[in-house]
């Protein structure tokens, strides 16, 4: 495997020769070059789309301050339910720390189809030009002059290997496997982070039942120190020393 | 829809070719050529039934001719393991 990284630029300097070295090659190669080159650059800006999405996953978690949210709205807030949250790894009914996603997710290196029948017929400038005489001996046509350039047939025979096609490659096949693994992966967090939703759902309602609880009680509470007040204010008046029936029996 | 490059010359001369591929091996089996950009355009040529490319290699910021054998002959084998399907894309800058 050949290790290149592609470039992108819209405009580069030449020298004032303009003319560069050349090969000729056949259509599908022309073809299998540029969809290389187009491809892979679509490929990893796909991949970097990708990976600026699942570089959020803790925003998915933000739904569990409600309860928080909801305490504040309401003005009773009895000391053993003001700190309830589910954010709070200390509380009995928080449960588990919300697993994170993975963020990086394994895209495999694409592997193109070979349509290649023969590969490059290469030539090359700066050899003998070909002559009549030696081209009529060759079978091949590939070796013409392109305006004054001359070309010649440089490497035909060494054509690489042309694999089948329809037969898996065992790298593609471990691609494969890789993406079904991370696939599986993505699934069963989608599942734990479904039963965490649950949970915290869960949790939500009970602090919700607690708090209702707390309320009645501290209303409870309240009216009975409202009667009691009520109570003593009453009784205030005809204490043992202000009672007049006292007073009178002390006299008499 | 073709990718296009603008090959400036050092004298303001602007020419739009079609581009065909835009790399630089990383490999270390091309010592010749490593981390040299090499652009490959269309010369909208044709030799016979086949399709003339053209390649710069860039040297001091100047895209130039390859002009060294042995570069030559590293920049025709990644063409071919391209072509071939045989390379492996880093990334790109």
């Amino acid at each position: 495997m050949t290790k290149v990284m592609l470039l992108k630029k819209t405009e580069v300097s030449v020298t004032e020769e303009k003319k560069g070295k050349q090969i000729a090659v056949k259509e599908n190669n022309i073809l299998s070059l540029k969809n290389f080159y187009t491809d892979n650059l679509k490929k990893v800006a796909n991949e970097n789309a990708k990976l600026e999405q699942t570089a959020t996953p803790t925003e998915v978690i933000e739904p569990i301050q409600p309860v928080t949210n909801e305490s504040d709205l309401n003005p009773v807030t009895p000391p053993n339910i003001e700190n309830v949250s589910v954010n709070n790894p200390d509380h009995k009914d928080t449960g588990e720390i919300i697993e994170q996603a993975p963020t990086n997710v394994i895209e495999p290196t694409e592997i193109k189809a070979m349509d290649i029948e023969i590969p490059v017929v290469e030539n090359d400038l700066d050899k003998e030009p070909v002559t009549l005489e030696n081209r009529e001996n060759e079978s091949s046509t590939d070796s013409t002059n392109v305006g004054d350039a001359p070309l010649i047939n440089l490497v035909p025979e060494s054509a690489p290997e042309i694999t089948d096609s329809n037969e898996m490659d065992p790298e593609l096949q471990e691609i494969k496997d890789r993406l079904d693994k991370v696939i599986s992966d993505l699934n069963n967090y989608k599942k734990k982070i479904k039963l965490l939703e649950n949970e915290v759902n869960q949790n939500l309602e009970k602090s919700r039942e607690v708090l209702k609880d707390t309320q009645a009680a501290a209303k409870i509470m309240s009216i009975q120190q409202e009667r009691q007040r009520q109570i003593n204010e009453e009784s205030g008046g005809s204490t043992i020393e202000n009672d007049p029936t006292r007073i009178l029996q002390k006299t008499a | 829809m073709d990718e296009k490059v603008i090959l400036v010359t050092p004298s303001g001369e602007k020419l739009e070719k079609k581009l065909v591929c835009y790399f630089k091996s990383t490999d270390d089996e091309h010592p010749n050529i490593k981390n040299i950009p090499i652009v490959a355009i269309e010369t909208g040529e044709m030799n016979g039934a086949n399709y003339v490319l053209e390649f710069f290699w860039e040297q001091n910021g100047i895209y130039q001719p390859v002009n060294n054998e042995a570069a030559w002959g590293e920049v025709k084998k990644t063409i071919i393991d391209i072509i071939n399907g045989k390379t492996e894309v880093e990334g790109v800058l």
